[in-house]
C-alpha cells in the first residue's frame, strides 16, 4: 500500500502552514532519526525517520529526500519486540517452581515474582529479533498536500507527533468538510452544517 | 464550532455525493464531464449501503456491478446510502480503479496508470502526479455535487429525479 509500488492507500491530510527553515527540519531529521532497539536498553520499540527508498539509510540532505522541487519523501520506521503474554507465563512458572526446588521455601514474595518476570521479559527480549515496520510519506510543500501510507491508529498518531516535532507543523484529515472547504471556501462549507441529510428514497416520503 | 466538530458534523454528505454519483453514472451510462473535462466512471464489484436512520444498518453487495442491481435497488428505497464502493475513472486515456470511503473521503487500494519512469525518483514523481489527478478528479465531481446541494433550487429538483430512479 505504499508510495513506490503496488496499489496505494493513503490517509490524506492538508498540512497547515509552511516549513521557514530546512536547515532546521533537515537538524530535527537527524535527531529525530531511526535507532535500532539496543539489548540492553530494555526497551520494546524503537520508531523514527528513514530514507524513502531504504529503511536501514538515516542520512538527511535536501537531496535525499526531495524527489523533483516539491515533493519531500521520508519514511517513518517502527521497530517492536513482541514477546507473547502465554510464553512468558510458561517460563515465569518454570522459574518460580526451580527457586523454591533450590531454596526449599514454599511460596515466594510478590516483589521477587515481578522482579523474575521483569528480568525474563528482558532475557527474551534479547534473544528476539525485532519485527521492522515501515510506513512511507509523501508530502508536496507547495500544495501542502501529504499522504501517509499507514492505517492503524496508533501508528497515525506516532506519525502526527513526530512530523509535529519534525516540521514545526499540524496537519488535517481530509474528510467531506475539508475537501468541501478546500473548493468552495470555509464560509461556503460551513453552510452544509445548516442543511438537513437528504433522503433519497421517494419510498419513504409517501 | 471548532473544525473537529465540522468535520464530525458533515460526514453524511460524502455517502450523498457517492449515492449522487451512482445515480449520475447510471443514467448518463458512465459519462461524466466536471470542470476538469470529460470522464467515465464506473461502480465496480463492491459496494456497500448503509442506513442514515436505523442505527447504520447495512448491505455489503459483491459481484459484477451490484451498484445496478435489485438488491442495491432495495436497499436505496429503503432509504440506504453508499457508504464504499469500489470503482474505476477512465480520464483523458488513463484508467484508475480504486475504492472510496464516503464518509472520510478516503482513496483507497489505488492502482494508478502504468508508471513510466526509469529511476526510482522519478517513479515516485509520476506515481504522486497520478495519485494527485485522481483526487483532481473526486474533487471535481465532487464539487458538482455540492453545487447541487447547496442550491435550493436545484436540489429538490435533482432529489425527485433520484428518488424516481430509486423507485425504478
Amino acid at each position: 500500500m505504499g508510495a513506490l509500488s503496488g496499489r496505494l492507500s493513503p490517509l490524506a491530510f492538508k498540512v497547515q502552514g509552511s516549513v521557514e527553515s530546512w536547515d532546521k527540519v533537515l537538524e530535527q531529521l537527524t535527531r529525530l532519526r531511526f535507532q535500532e532497539i539496543s539489548p540492553e536498553s530494555g526497551k520494546q520499540q524503537s520508531f523514527g525517520w528513514v530514507n524513502l527508498t531504504d529503511p536501514f539509510a538515516t542520512r538527511f540532505e535536501k537531496p535525499a529526500i526531495f524527489f523533483g522541487e516539491s515533493v519531500v519523501g521520508l519514511s517513518m520506521r517502527m521497530d517492536s519486540i513482541t514477546i507473547p503474554g502465554s510464553q512468558v507465563k510458561l517460563r515465569l512458572v518454570q522459574r518460580v517452581r526451580a527457586l523454591l526446588e533450590e531454596s526449599g521455601r514454599e511460596n515466594i514474595t510478590k516483589a521477587e515474582l515481578a522482579s523474575m518476570k521483569d528480568d525474563l521479559v528482558a532475557e527474551l527480549s534479547r534473544k528476539t529479533f525485532p519485527t521492522i515496520k515501515v510506513y512511507e510519506m509523501l508530502y508536496h510543500t507547495g500544495t501542502g498536500r501529504l499522504w501517509f501510507f499507514g492505517k492503524s491508529k496508533s501508528v497515525v498518531q506516532t506519525f502526527f507527533d513526530l512530523f509535529y516535532e519534525t516540521f514545526s507543523l499540524g496537519m488535517v484529515p481530509d474528510s467531506p468538510y475539508t475537501v468541501a472547504s478546500k473548493l468552495l471556501g470555509e464560509e461556503r462549507a460551513d453552510d452544509l452544517l445548516d442543511l438537513e441529510q437528504t433522503v433519497f428514497s421517494s419510498a419513504l416520503d409517501r | 464550532m471548532d473544525l473537529a466538530k465540522r468535520i464530525e458534523g458533515t460526514r453524511q454528505f460524502g455517502n450523498e455525493f457517492l449515492t449522487w454519483l451512482l445515480y449520475r453514472s447510471s443514467v448518463k451510462e458512465g459519462q461524466l464531464e466536471t470542470a476538469l473535462g470529460k470522464m467515465e466512471v464506473w461502480f465496480e464489484d463492491k459496494v456497500r449501503l448503509v442506513s442514515p436512520l436505523a442505527g447504520g444498518e447495512m448491505n455489503i453487495l459483491k459481484g459484477e456491478s451490484p451498484a445496478e442491481g435489485d438488491e442495491a435497488n432495495v436497499a436505496l428505497q429503503l432509504g440506504k446510502q453508499l457508504d464504499e464502493a469500489r470503482m474505476s475513472i477512465n480520464f483523458q486515456g488513463k484508467k484508475w480503479d480504486f475504492q472510496f470511503a464516503a464518509p472520510k473521503f478516503a482513496l483507497s487500494a489505488v492502482k494508478v496508470p502504468a508508471v513510466l519512469g526509469e529511476t526510482e525518483a522519478e517513479n515516485v514523481m509520476e506515481r504522486f502526479d497520478l495519485l494527485a489527478t485522481l483526487e483532481d478528479i473526486m474533487g471535481s465531481l465532487y464539487h458538482e455535487f455540492l453545487k447541487l446541494r447547496l442550491d435550493d433550487e436545484r436540489w429538490p429538483e435533482e432529489c425527485r429525479l433520484i428518488g424516481k430512479w430509486v423507485s425504478r
